[in-house]
C-alpha cells in the first residue's frame, strides 16, 4: 500500500540517526516506526499491567506572506506521545515528544510513580477500552505530501502578482502537513496517516479600508483552487473600500457559508454535544452557571435528567451528520481507543443523536458499544430546493451580504447559546436585489439556534476554512462543509468600527 | 512505595501542621517531606543528564556553523526543553517533557525556519541547511532587505528568581497541600466544598546566533485555582455559589506562589463572598445611555493589553498579520500616529519585560537583545511600537527624528523552539498616578455613574479599533456612592474614543498584576505575558442594551 511507505524524504537525503531501531529520517513516523515503539515501550514498562501510547507524529510545511512578499518560510516535524500505564485500574500519565529509549524510560518511570498514587479498581468495568474496527477514509493526498518548498515557491509566485498590480497588499497563508496518527498496546497497533492543507489570503488596500478575504482547508492540495481564492480576495477587497455606517439593527442577512461555519459551529463541538452534560450539567465541575438555577445549563437541555432528544430544533430542511469517510468531508476514524461512527445529529431538523462515552453507554443505555463520540466536524445537507448567492441578493429587497466573522465569544447565555462577534473582511448592503454599497462592519449579538429557526433561502453546501479547532479533535482538525444562509431579523447590535 | 495508611497519615499531619501556623512553611515540611515521603527522583534524572548545556552548546554550533556553510548571512538557533505539569484536586494529571531545536536563517533578506524535536547533531545541521533552503527557495516578490544596527553580543545565563523549582517538590507534598487546603476549607464551613488546580511549566531556553551571541535562561510559570463552592442546604441545588481565591494567579514564579497564597486566611471572606451572592444582590435593570465608568484594577488591565498592548505591535500595525490574528487601530501607516495623542494626558503606558514576575520577564530576548522597560504612551501621546531587531529598523525615521537610537526593544520570542521567532507582546503596564488614589475616591468623585467590577473585554480584534465590556458586576454610582447592582447594560468603546475620557487614575498601591496570552502568527503561536494596571474613571461611554438591539 503506497500510502504507508513514507520511507522517501524529499527535503533532504536521509542520514543515519541514532536512535537505535527507530530512524526518525522520514517526515513523521511509520507504521513500523509504531510498532517498533510499542514493543520497546512493553520491554522497558515494570510492575506489570498494561501500557497504552498513542501518538500523533506529524510534518508540517508552510508559506507566509503579507504585503506582497514572502515574511516567512518553514518546516517544522513534532510528536506528540502520550504514555499510560495501568495496573488493575490504577493509571497514570506521561507525555513528549521524544522517541528514543532513554526518553521513553522516562516516561514509563513517571507515568508509573502515578500508578502508584491512585487507587487500584480490579472490577472488570473499569476495562474502559472497547476494541471495534475502524473505517478506512482516503484522507492522505501525496499531492500534499509532495508539495514541498519549490512546489509551494511556484505556486505563489503566481499569487501575488495580481495584488500587485493593482497596488493592494495581500497578506496569505499556505499550509501542508503529513501525521501518521496511532494508538498501540500489547495486543494491536491502530496507524492512520492523513494529510491536511489550506490556503488562505486576505487582501487589503494601503489606506485599510477594504479588506476581502478567502481561504479553505482539505486534505487534498488539488482541490483547493488557490488562484480563484485570491482573485476573490482582491475582488472583495476593491468592493469593500469606504464603506459607510448604517444604523445597527435587525436585518435580512445572506451569511456565506464561511459565516455560516463560523456563527453556526458552536452547536456542534463535542462538549455542546455532550449527552450527560446535555442531560445532567457536569457533575463534577464547579462552574457557578450550570448549579445556580438547578437546572443544567445546555442548549439541549430539556429538564433536570432530561434532554431534547426527539425535539425539532432547526429548520426541517437541514440534516446535520458526520462520518470520516465522507468523501469530502473525511477525517481520521480515531481517537486513542475511541472509533468515529457515520452518525446523524440532526435530521430534517429533528435532534436525533447526542455524543456519549462507553461509561454512558455501558450505565445509562445497557448497550456494550464503545460510545459515540463527536469530533467537531460535521456537514449540514439540505433537502429542498438550494439557491446560489446571487439568487439570494436577486431575492432580497434590503439586506446585507456576510463573508465571515471573527471574535465569536464564549456564550453569553449557555442555554440559547446567544453568542457575540464581529463581521470582518467584507460587508455589504443589499438594496432591490443588487449590492448597493459596502458598510463598516457590525458586532452581532444572536443566537444559531434562533437564526438557524429563521431561514429564508439556503445554498448549495460547500467546504470551508476551519483548519483548526479549539475544542475539538484529532490535533485540531475538525472540516465543516455548510450551505450559505439567508436568515431573517439577524441582530446587529452596534458598529464595529474595524475593517 | 508509600502505603496509603502512610499517606494518610501524613495528610493528617499536613492538615495539623497547616493549623499549628503557616509560618512553619516551606522549610520544615520540605525537610520532613524528605524524610516521610522517599522519593527516588528516579528517570527524570537521567532525562535531566541528557539535556545537559554541553550537548546544547554543541547542538548550537552545529547548527550555526552548517547555516554558514550553506550560505545564511544571518542565522540563529534555539534549544529548547520544556518541562509542565497540573494537578486537579490534588491528583497529579502527569508530566510533559518537550523538547525542541529551531533554526531560523536569513539569506538575501528572505527569512527561512526549520524545526524538529530530536537534540541530534545530524539533524541541528540538517534544520541549518532546511533553513537556508527554504529562504532561497522562497526569495521572491518584492525583494526585501533587512538592515539592523550590531548590538551587544550577549553572553551569560539568566534565570526567573524564584525559591523554590516546581518540579524539585515531591508529588506527595504538592498532593498534600492541596488535599490540605480542600479539608481545611470544609473544615472552616460545612456547607463548602472546595476545588483545586495547579499548573506550573519551566522553560529551558538557549538561544545562539551567528553574531557570538549565546544565552540560556530557565523561565517558570506557575499558577493554580482554589474554587470554593458554597451549598447552604445540600439538599438544594440550585442555592450556590462559587467564589475563587486571590493571589493564584499564573505570574513568573515558582511552588512559593502556592506557599505565600494564605489560604486559610482568604476563607472568611470568600465565604462572606458566596453568600453574599447567593442571596443576590438586589438588581434593577439599566437605561441606556452615556455614563462615567469607574473601572477596576482588573478591567483595565484587560483594557490597555487588548487595546494599546495589540495595537502598538508593529508587524501587526504594517499589515503582517492581517490574515491571522488581525491588524491595528494605529496602522497601517505608523508615522501618522506616532507623535499624535492617542490618550489623555494622564495615560502612560509602558512594555517592561523585567517586570517582577512577569510572564514575558527574561534577561535576554530571543535575538540576544537585553530588553529595557520603554514608554509606548507618554502622556497621552503615542512614542513607540513593540519591536524586534528587523522591525526596529521601520521606524528608523522616528527615532532620528527624535534622538533615539534606532534599536529593537526586545520583543522577538516564541512559544518553543518549534515556532519561528516573531514579535509576541511584552508585560504591559498601565501606569499608575502620582497621588494615592484608590478605586474607592474614584467612585467618590463620580456624581452619576457606573462602576465596573471584574470586568472583561472584547475587543473588535481586526484592528482593537473598539469592542464592549463583560462585567461581573455593574454597580451605579450616586453622589459619590456605591447603590443599586444595574443589569442589561453592555459599555461599547471605540479604543480611540474611549482612551482620550480617561479623566483619572489610581495610584502606584492600587496596581494590580494579572496574566494574559496572545495568540498571533501562522501556524498560531501562543506565548505569555502580564499586564499590570490601576483602576481609572472614563468619562462619557456608550451602554447599550443588545438584547433590546438598541444604538446610540
Amino acid at each position: 500500500m503506497t500510502m504507508f511507505d513514507h520511507s522517501r524524504d524529499v527535503t533532504a537525503g536521509s542520514e543515519r540517526r541514532s536512535f537505535g531501531d527507530i530512524v526518525p529520517h522520514e517526515r513523521f513516523l511509520s507504521a513500523d516506526a509504531c510498532q517498533a515503539l510499542i514493543t520497546r515501550a512493553l520491554g522497558l514498562a515494570t510492575g506489570g499491567g498494561s501500557t497504552t501510547l498513542q501518538l500523533d507524529s506529524s510534518w508540517t510545511g508552510n508559506l507566509r506572506w503579507a504585503r506582497n512578499q514572502v515574511s516567512t518560510a518553514g518546516d517544522v516535524r513534532d510528536n506528540v506521545l502520550q504514555v499510560w500505564r495501568n495496573v488493575r485500574g490504577a493509571e497514570g500519565q506521561s507525555a513528549s515528544n521524544q522517541i528514543d529509549d532513554m526518553h521513553m524510560q522516562t516516561m514509563l518511570r513517571r507515568a508509573e510513580r502515578l500508578v502508584q498514587l491512585h487507587h487500584e479498581y480490579p472490577e472488570s468495568l473499569f476495562q474502559h477500552t472497547f476494541i471495534e474496527p475502524y473505517s478506512r477514509p482516503a484522507i492522505w493526498s501525496d499531492a500534499t505530501y509532495n508539495l514541498d518548498a519549490p512546489a509551494r515557491a511556484t505556486g505563489m509566485r503566481a499569487l501575488v502578482k495580481p495584488a500587485e498590480a493593482a497596488g493592494v497588499s495581500s497578506a496569505g497563508y499556505v499550509q501542508v502537513s503529513a501525521h501518521g496518527a496511532s494508538t498501540m498496546d500489547a495486543e494491536r497497533v491502530w496507524y492512520y496517516p492523513y494529510t491536511l492543507a489550506q490556503y488562505s489570503v486576505t487582501v487589503r488596500d494601503s489606506d485599510g479600508t477594504g479588506s476581502g478575504w478567502a481561504g479553505v482547508d482539505y486534505n487534498d492540495w488539488t482541490k483547493i483552487n488557490a488562484a480563484e481564492l485570491s482573485a476573490i480576495a482582491l475582488d472583495k477587497c476593491q468592493r469593500s473600500r469606504n464603506p459607510v455606517a448604517i444604523e445597527p439593527g435587525r436585518y435580512t442577512t445572506i451569511l456565506e457559508p464561511q459565516a455560516v461555519c463560523d456563527f453556526i459551529k458552536i452547536l456542534f463541538t463535542p462538549s455542546t454535544l455532550d449527552r450527560e452534560g446535555a442531560e445532567y450539567g457536569d457533575p463534577q465541575s464547579l462552574n457557578e452557571s450550570r448549579y445556580s438555577r438547578g437546572d443544567p445549563q445546555s442548549v439541549y437541555n430539556q429538564s433536570r435528567g432530561m434532554s431534547k432528544l426527539g425535539q425539532r430544533l432547526l429548520d426541517e430542511r437541514l440534516t446535520v451528520s458526520s462520518d470520516p469517510m465522507d468523501p469530502e468531508l473525511g477525517f481520521p476514524p480515531f481517537l486513542g481507543w475511541r472509533v468515529f461512527h457515520p452518525v446523524t445529529w440532526f435530521k430534517d431538523g429533528v435532534l436525533q443523536e447526542l455524543a456519549y462515552s462507553r461509561a454512558y453507554a455501558v450505565k445509562k443505555l445497557s448497550k456494550d458499544t464503545g460510545g459515540l463520540p463527536a469530533t467537531g466536524s460535521f456537514r449540514m445537507s439540505v433537502r429542498g430546493p438550494m439557491v446560489s448567492v446571487e439568487q439570494m441578493i436577486a431575492d432580497t429587497r434590503r439586506g446585507l451580504l456576510v463573508t465571515r466573522f471573527a471574535g465569536i465569544s464564549q456564550p453569553l447565555d449557555l442555554v440559547s447559546m446567544t453568542i457575540t462577534g464581529y463581521t470582518r473582511d467584507g460587508l455589504w448592503l443589499i438594496e432591490n436585489g443588487k449590492i448597493a454599497k459596502p458598510v463598516k462592519n457590525f458586532r452581532f449579538t444572536d443566537s444559531p439556534l434562533f437564526a438557524l429557526n429563521n431561514i429564508e433561502q439556503i445554498g448549495v453546501p460547500k467546504r470551508v476554512f476551519r483548519p483548526d479547532a479549539p475544542d475539538r479533535l484529532p490535533d485540531g482538525y475538525a472540516p465543516v462543509i455548510v450551505p450559505a444562509l439567508k436568515v431573517r431579523d439577524f441582530n446587529f447590535t452596534s458598529l464595529s468600527d474595524a475593517v | 512505595m508509600t502505603s496509603r495508611r502512610t499517606f494518610l497519615q501524613h495528610s493528617a499531619l499536613a492538615v495539623a501542621g497547616m493549623q499549628a501556623g503557616l509560618s512553619r512553611w516551606p522549610g520544615p515540611w520540605s525537610a520532613r517531606a524528605s524524610r516521610e515521603f522517599p522519593w527516588t527522583p528516579a528517570e527524570p534524572g537521567t532525562a535531566e543528564h541528557f539535556a545537559n548545556a554541553d550537548l546544547v552548546r554543541a547542538l548550537a554550533t552545529r547548527a550555526l556553523d552548517a547555516a554558514k556553510s550553506a550560505g545564511a548571512t544571518y542565522a540563529d538557533v534555539r534549544v529548547t526543553r520544556t518541562l509542565s505539569d497540573s494537578y486537579a484536586n490534588s491528583l497529579p494529571q502527569g508530566e510533559w517533557e518537550m523538547l525542541g531545536v529551531g533554526v531560523r536563517a536569513l539569506v538575501n533578506g528572505y527569512w527561512g525556519f526549520a524545526a524538529s524535536p530530536y537534540w541530534d547533531l545530524d539533524e541541528a545541521a540538517r534544520l541549518a541547511q532546511d533553513a537556508v533552503s527554504q529562504a532561497k527557495t522562497h526569495a521572491f516578490g518584492t525583494s526585501r532587505t533587512v538592515s539592523w544596527d550590531p548590538i551587544p553580543v550577549a553572553t551569560g545565563s539568566w534565570s526567573t528568581p524564584i525559591k523554590y523549582d516546581p518540579f524539585t517538590i515531591p508529588i506527595e507534598e504538592k498532593m498534600a497541600f492541596g488535599s490540605a487546603w480542600q479539608s481545611l476549607a470544609t473544615q472552616f464551613d460545612r456547607r463548602v466544598s472546595a476545588g483545586i488546580g495547579m499548573t506550573f511549566e519551566r522553560q529551558e531556553r538557549t538561544v545562539a546566533t551567528t553574531d557570538g551571541a549565546y544565552v540560556s535562561q530557565t523561565l517558570y510559570s506557575t499558577g493554580g485555582r482554589f474554587t470554593m463552592a458554597l451549598r447552604p442546604n445540600r439538599g438544594d441545588l440550585s442555592r450556590n455559589a462559587t467564589v475563587d481565591a486571590h493571589k493564584l494567579l499564573n505570574t513568573g514564579a515558582g511552588w512559593e506562589l502556592f506557599l505565600e497564597a494564605n489560604l486559610p486566611e482568604q476563607f472568611p471572606a470568600m465565604v462572606a463572598e458566596a453568600e453574599e451572592r447567593i442571596r443576590g444582590y438586589p438588581t434593577k435593570p439599566g437605561d441606556i445611555g452615556r455614563y462615567d465608568l469607574v473601572l477596576d484594577a482588573g478591567t483595565m488591565a484587560a483594557l490597555v493589553d487588548t487595546t494599546f498592548g495589540v495595537a502598538t505591535q508593529l508587524d501587526r500595525a504594517l499589515g503582517y498579520e492581517a490574515n491571522a490574528s488581525g491588524t491595528s487601530y494605529l496602522g497601517p501607516h505608523p508615522e501618522m500616529y506616532l507623535g499624535s495623542a492617542v490618550a489623555s494626558p494622564v495615560v502612560n503606558v509602558t512594555a517592561d519585560r523585567s517586570m517582577r514576575r512577569g510572564l514575558a520577564t527574561v534577561q535576554w530576548d530571543d535575538e540576544g537583545v537585553t530588553p529595557v522597560a520603554f514608554p509606548l504612551v507618554k502622556n497621552g501621546t503615542l512614542v513607540d511600537y513593540q519591536t524586534t531587531r528587523e522591525q526596529a529598523a521601520w521606524l528608523a525615521s522616528w527615532y532620528h527624528k527624535n534622538g533615539t537610537p534606532v534599536q529593537s526593544h526586545g520583543c522577538a520570542g516564541a512559544d518553543s523552539a518549534l515556532s519561528v521567532t516573531m514579535q509576541h507582546r511584552p508585560n504591559i503596564v498601565l501606569e499608575p498616578s502620582r497621588d494615592t488614589t484608590r478605586f474607592e475616591d474614584l467612585v467618590a468623585g463620580t456624581k452619576r455613574g457606573l462602576a465596573i467590577i471584574g470586568g472583561s473585554v472584547e475587543t473588535n480584534l481586526t484592528g482593537s479599533e473598539g469592542g464592549i465590556f463583560h462585567m461581573r458586576r455593574c454597580r451605579e454610582i450616586i453622589d459619590g456612592k456605591l447603590g443599586q447592582d444595574v443589569s442589561g447594560l453592555v459599555p461599547i468603546f471605540n479604543s480611540r474614543d474611549l482612551w482620550k475620557h480617561v479623566v483619572a487614575l489610581g495610584g502606584a498601591a492600587s496596581a494590580e498584576q494579572y496574566p494574559s496570552s496572545e495568540r498571533k502568527g501562522e501556524p498560531e503561536q501562543r506565548t505569555a505575558h502580564s499586564v499590570r494596571a490601576v483602576p481609572a474613571k472614563v468619562t462619557n461611554v456608550a451602554c447599550i442594551n443588545p438584547l433590546r438591539g438598541a444604538a446610540i
